[in-house]
């Protein structure tokens, strides 16, 4: 995974790109906008890149993307195959290898029903790039099982908190078995292929041993799919939407098949009216000063939702040792292996 | 001929592959080259390893480099080649059925040219049976 972002770039762009590659571990995005600078965000902090795919702070040296920047990029990451990424530029964004999501913006086509049929005139691309964060749930865990087993969790955070990162971690961890609790079969619905950052059907983040992915599939098929035909007895969902998307949880919920799964939110009550029956635990995530961490969590006991630690109690469980670890990261001492949530997290 | 029977048919496996799997261009390469003889079953199997390797170089002259050596000892006109190779000079479309559209009509012309070539064939062994009937008969009037 060393050069894989150099490798989404064709070969005459390269030379271009080869220092920025070497940041790789450093760098968060990258914005190409037709005719307008080149922009890496790099350890939280804008730069832009100048003629040489150097950094520079100075707008008057950046160089400018143009068409052949955009569309060679592109057609190299679609593998000369734009056809084959039909649904996913509908969507707007595609995983690539490595598990780098590529956004893009452009002209809508609308279809005949309203919905979007594509984009043309593709003028603006986001490369996030993707920091598998070994470790990230190691603070959660133990509100995660209750007797050795799973409990059905929803991670809720506005966007950019690290709800994937934290759902990835939990993954791996609930599959290969952890402390507190021995692995078990995950069936992971991967409808946008973050998770698994899956690429030509294979993996390329570590989702653990006991792991069966269903890529780029519909969250409620896919559910019913893996229900039917790998008997999981843990569910993975990220980005919970719609009542298609309810039904098929309460369908796994009454197989007693357990849940992990990830929402939009900014705070717990909003999300406990929705789910109130299905979930046992809500973490709630923000982001502040670039650090993701677990801002409020909630475990419920029996009929009621018990409050499993204040806000207080969390920042300093994990609030805390969280900057502490940041600032070990960022200064590049590892932090014992264990990264929960760094400024680097890829949502 | 037989050659442009064996390009015709990588076209429509091509083809096929796009419209049932969705498959990527280096990809269908792989599928289809085990369905095909040699020399381009390895041909097809080395256009998908070069393009998995991701040298960066566009799909578009990995196919055609591979092609022209594959293509070397064969008695195919520039032409045929060129028809050939039309349908990666087309580009690559959003949508599916565009690009099995295009590829189709590449399919289209080539399979036009196979006629022509057996036309030309029919005619030009006529030709060579005419002719040498016609020198048989010389033969034995000059004999007698």
């Amino acid at each position: 995974m060393s050069d894989s972002l150099l490798m989404l770039f064709p070969a005459e762009k390269r030379s271009f790109w080869e220092y920025v590659a070497k940041e790789e571990g450093k760098v968060q995005e990258i914005r190409l906008r037709l005719g307008r600078p080149v922009v890496l965000i790099r350890q939280g902090e804008e730069f832009f890149l100048n003629k040489q795919g150097k950094l520079t702070s100075r707008l008057s040296e950046a160089y400018l993307a143009d068409k052949q920047d955009l569309e060679g990029l592109l057609l190299h990451i679609c593998n000369y195959s734009l056809y084959a990424f039909e649904d996913e530029i509908r969507q707007g964004f595609i995983t690539v290898k490595g598990g780098h999501r590529v956004g893009i913006a452009g002209q809508v086509v609308l279809g005949e029903n309203g919905q979007v049929q594509s984009i043309k005139h593709i003028s603006y691309i986001n490369i996030r790039i993707a920091h598998e964060m070994i470790g990230a749930a190691d603070k959660v865990l133990p509100m995660v099982y209750k007797g050795g087993q799973p409990l059905n969790t929803l991670i809720i955070s506005p966007p950019g908190c690290g709800k994937t990162t934290l759902l990835r971690d939990l993954i791996r961890q609930v599959s290969d078995g952890n402390s507190y609790g021995k692995g078990v079969c995950v069936g992971v619905v991967d409808e946008r292929s973050e998770l698994a950052g899956s690429y030509l059907g294979v993996a390329q983040n570590d989702l653990g041993c006991r792991s069966d992915v269903l890529d780029a599939c519909p969250k409620k098929l896919g559910m019913m799919l893996l229900l039917r035909s790998m008997t999981p007895k843990v569910i993975a969902i990220d980005e919970l939407a719609g009542e298609a998307d309810m039904e098929a949880l309460r369908a796994a919920a009454a197989c007693g098949t357990k849940v992990i799964a990830t929402i939009h939110g900014e705070s717990i009550q909003d999300v406990k009216r929705k789910f109130n029956e299905l979930f046992d635990v809500y973490i709630l995530l923000e982001k502040r000063d670039g650090t993701c961490k677990v801002l409020e969590t909630y475990r419920r006991k029996e009929e009621d939702v018990e409050a499993f630690g204040s806000s207080a109690d969390w920042s300093r469980l994990l609030g805390v040792r969280t900057l502490e670890k940041r600032a070990a990261l960022c200064a590049g001492e590892g932090a014992e292996g264990i990264a929960p949530y760094s400024c680097a997290v890829a949502e | 001929m037989r050659v442009l029977k064996e390009l015709h048919r990588i076209l429509a496996l091509l083809r096929s592959e796009i419209r049932y799997g969705k498959a990527t261009l280096p990809e269908c390469c792989r599928q289809i080259g085990v369905h095909m003889v040699e020399p381009y079953r390895s041909c097809l199997a080395d256009i998908f390893t070069e393009m998995q390797e991701n040298t960066g170089e566009r799909f578009e002259s990995v196919f055609v480099k591979h092609f022209e050596s594959c293509l070397k000892e064969e008695a195919l006109t520039k032409e045929d080649k060129e028809l050939f190779f039309g349908f990666l000079t087309i580009g690559s479309y959003t949508d599916g059925k565009m690009q099995q559209g295009t590829m189709e009509q590449v399919e289209e012309k080539l399979r036009d040219r196979i006629k022509d070539s057996e036309t030309e064939n029919v005619e030009k062994s006529r030709m060579a049976v005419a002719l040498g009937a016609m020198s048989g008969l010389f033969l034995v009037i000059v004999l007698i």
